[in-house]
């Protein structure tokens, strides 16, 4: 084959290009620690890491969702919690005055301590999570209790998405828990009729609330358990979306990112062969029958 | 006495063969980095017939016979396809990896936007009466009709400066166009006298390798020496001493980018052209324009128009903390085509998020998130495509990425049948200036001993005059 200057020159470029360009692909593999920058490096994996982004971004979001969910419902339970040891005393208070050794003016001031723990627990019911009152249904910008103990919440609950298009109830209603709506005692009620007993010295009326009191505490422990169940619900739903998240994120990292070691060896490599190019050219360069006649 | 004037005569003649042998060399050197110059070889032979001297002929010494140029033309017939599938692989490709707005790195693309989207609403159904994360998912709903504005002005943007560089483009090519069409004139006249003017046939081959890298123009050279041209499907570019034009005219069919038109050597009524007509640089420009653009345009105004519509329908169906419904989330236009330009939220939500239709009912509180969980349910619900929101975005970028992918794998082989071609070209035409110092030695050796000949017969001349 016949060799010309502008031939060798020509393919010297070819190569110096070649060794440039490989060796600018690795180093910038290396600096950046990415393997897909542009959605044409590969496309297919391109594809791929939008949907792992937004499945990143949806597990997120329910994470962080169910994690305050969770915690929402911590201080539902709190507030059950205090109800339940609010009525333990008026229990412990209706069977201490059933008793016939107490007086008129006992009982009466019997049901001023009735009477303040009625409004302990109005006041308890009025719980707020945040700026919202937790045991309003949807209307939760205002007390559900007025002081009278009369609901003026709404019957809504709401949801929250614990998976992908899969929904769980993330309140409990108060008129159901406290005032006996679908079921069960009127808490409120209750502690109403004790005190009006207590005051009257009504000790027969005393003696049946005794039996109430226990099963409002009854029915309010049980509604706190559903809390509780809830709570459960949310954070394994949070355990499990922080799960995705990374598992999510692993995947679209491992189609992203490239492996180090070898983006390393890559990288040697072409620095080699973009040395061994120049020399090569230079030497082809050197050789010339000008030097020698 | 008459051999000896003979003698110093033909010696003469052969001392100019050799100096024009030795300038043949030095044009050669001279023009060793030129692009497009094919080496040219003086051939010098023996002056026919010899002079007759009794039984014997007595050459006449040497004379230049005609001055070559070097060139296969195999490799130069298919050298403009190479230079106009190279140059419109490259030219797709360069276009086409210009445009990042579809990268995921991209921290104000389509997919991040999504993503938080939803996410914000999510974080607005733990808490839907909430101010902040009413104000939040209402700023994160802007964001993604921007996302869409910018997504879709940046392609479009990429298409009208491809619309610029087709008009920078064709003052060029009509000028080269030209000139091989005055050059094929020129060639001819030269040609007439039977010599071969080889500085012309380069001058314009490197024309019809400029207007074949424009264009993809094939040439077809014919009997009268013409370098006819015609773009690939056939279509006149230069007949003989008569060009073709270009020239541009708006499409409305297309947005009002440009279409290319052609005005045929002939002077014909100006055709428009399609793009899968012409190849080279024009050719790769409206390939990426009106092929892997055009349909990422597209399918982001699909996506807009598929999204904004399902979110507006379930928003229609929910109640704003007023009570108020049927309003739209997003202002949008009536078609697909400019969904994504003309996507903006609706401004009386975005002045007052207490208007984002949360709630599932007018009698309902403010911590009613009902609807809200329906507008959350559209990110997985296929939209109208068949496809949820992810799936189009994936779908989105890959096809892109697949696009720009194949242009840049095309090009590379494109590049490397024009790299092999080019090298064995050059192998073939181009100057080797170990070889034209041999052939300056040779020349300058022949010279000397020509130039001793005369000196010799001079000498014998003298010897004769001396006799007298």
């Amino acid at each position: 084959m016949r060799v010309t200057d502008s031939q060798i020159f020509q393919v010297a470029n070819l190569r110096m290009q070649k060794a440039r360009a490989d060796d600018n692909t690795a180093a910038g593999q290396v600096s950046s620690g990415k393997r897909i920058e542009h959605v044409w490096d590969a496309s297919g994996d391109a594809g791929m890491m939008t949907r792992h982004e937004q499945e990143v971004g949806r597990q997120a979001a329910i994470m962080s969702s169910s994690t305050k969910a969770s915690d929402e419902l911590g201080a539902v339970d709190t507030a059950f919690g205090q109800v339940i040891d609010s009525l333990s005393r008026a229990r412990e208070l209706a069977t201490q005055l059933s008793n016939d050794t107490y007086s008129a003016a006992d009982r009466a001031n019997g049901a001023l301590e009735i009477d303040q723990i009625f409004k302990s627990v109005v006041s308890q019911l009025n719980t707020r999570f945040g700026d919202r009152y937790v045991f309003g249904g949807t209307r939760d910008a205002t007390p559900p209790f007025d002081s009278a103990g009369t609901y003026v919440g709404d019957t809504g609950v709401r949801q929250l998405e614990v998976a992908p298009g899969i929904l769980q109830d993330a309140s409990l209603r108060g008129d159901q828990a406290f005032k006996g709506v679908g079921g069960g005692l009127d808490v409120l009620a209750e502690l109403q009729a004790l005190s009006t007993a207590l005051s009257t010295n009504a000790v027969t009326t005393v003696r049946t609330s005794v039996e109430s009191m226990a099963t409002s505490v009854a029915q309010v422990t049980s509604f706190r358990s559903r809390a509780g169940s809830m709570m459960n619900v949310f954070d394994v739903a949070s355990n499990t979306a922080r799960v995705n998240r990374d598992l999510a994120s692993d995947s679209k990292a491992k189609l992203e990112n490239v492996d180090i070691f070898e983006a390393a060896t890559n990288y040697s490599a072409a620095e080699r062969a973009l040395e061994a190019t120049m020399s090569a050219t230079a030497k082809s360069f050197q050789l010339t029958l000008l030097d020698k006649l | 006495m008459t051999g000896l004037l003979s003698l110093l005569q033909n010696s003469s003649q052969s001392l100019q063969a050799q100096s024009i042998y030795t300038a043949t060399v030095a044009q050669n050197l001279s023009n060793a980095n030129t692009d497009g110059y094919s080496r040219q070889t003086a051939q010098i032979a023996a002056v026919l017939p010899g002079d007759r001297y009794g039984n014997s002929y007595i050459g006449r010494g040497a004379v230049l016979q005609a001055i070559t140029q070097s060139r296969d033309r195999f490799l130069e017939a298919q050298m403009p396809g190479a230079f106009g599938s190279q140059k419109q692989s490259a030219t797709e490709t360069q276009i086409l990896q210009s445009v990042s707005v579809l990268d995921s790195s991209n921290p104000n693309g389509l997919s991040p936007a999504v993503s938080n989207f939803y996410s914000q609403l999510r974080a607005l159904a733990q808490d839907p009466g909430n101010a902040s994360y009413r104000q939040s998912a209402v700023s994160s709903a802007r964001q993604l009709a921007y996302s869409f504005n910018q997504t879709a002005q940046s392609l479009d943007g990429a298409r009208r400066g491809i619309d610029s560089s087709l008009e920078a483009r064709l003052p060029e090519l009509n000028q080269q166009l030209a000139r091989i069409a005055d050059l094929n004139e020129q060639v001819t006249r030269a040609s007439i006298a039977g010599a071969s003017p080889n500085d012309l046939l380069d001058a314009r081959q490197r024309a019809v390798d400029r207007v074949a890298e424009l264009t993809g123009a094939q040439m077809i050279p014919n009997s009268e020496g013409d370098a006819n041209l015609t773009l690939p499907d056939g279509t006149a570019l230069v007949t003989g001493n008569l060009a073709a034009s270009f020239s541009t005219i708006a499409d409305v069919s297309n947005g009002g980018h440009l279409a290319l038109r052609i005005t045929l050597p002939d002077g014909s009524t100006p055709n428009t052209i399609i793009r899968d007509r012409v190849g080279g640089e024009v050719g790769g420009m409206l390939t990426a324009r009106d092929g892997a653009l055009l349909t990422a345009e597209r399918q982001v105004d699909q996506l807009a128009y598929d999204l904004g519509s399902a979110l507006n329908s379930v928003h229609q169906g929910g109640y704003a903390l007023d009570g108020s419904t049927g309003r739209d989330l997003f202002t949008m236009s009536a078609t697909v085509a400019g969904a994504a330009r003309d996507i903006s939220i609706n401004t009386s939500i975005a002045s007052d998020p207490t208007l984002f239709a949360a709630s599932g009912s007018a009698t309902s509180g403010p911590g009613d998130s009902t609807n809200l969980l329906l507008i959350i349910g559209t990110e997985s619900q296929p939209l109208s495509g068949g496809t949820s929101v992810s799936g189009s975005l994936a779908a989105l970028t890959t096809a892109y990425g697949a696009a720009t992918e194949r242009a840049a794998a095309v090009n590379e082989g494109d590049q490397a049948l024009l790299n092999h071609l080019s090298t064995m070209r050059a192998s073939a035409s181009g100057v080797s200036i170990d070889e034209e110092l041999v052939n300056m030695t040779k020349s300058q050796r022949a010279y000397d001993a020509i130039a001793k000949v005369i000196k010799t017969a001079d000498e014998m001349l003298n010897t004769l005059m001396a006799l007298r």
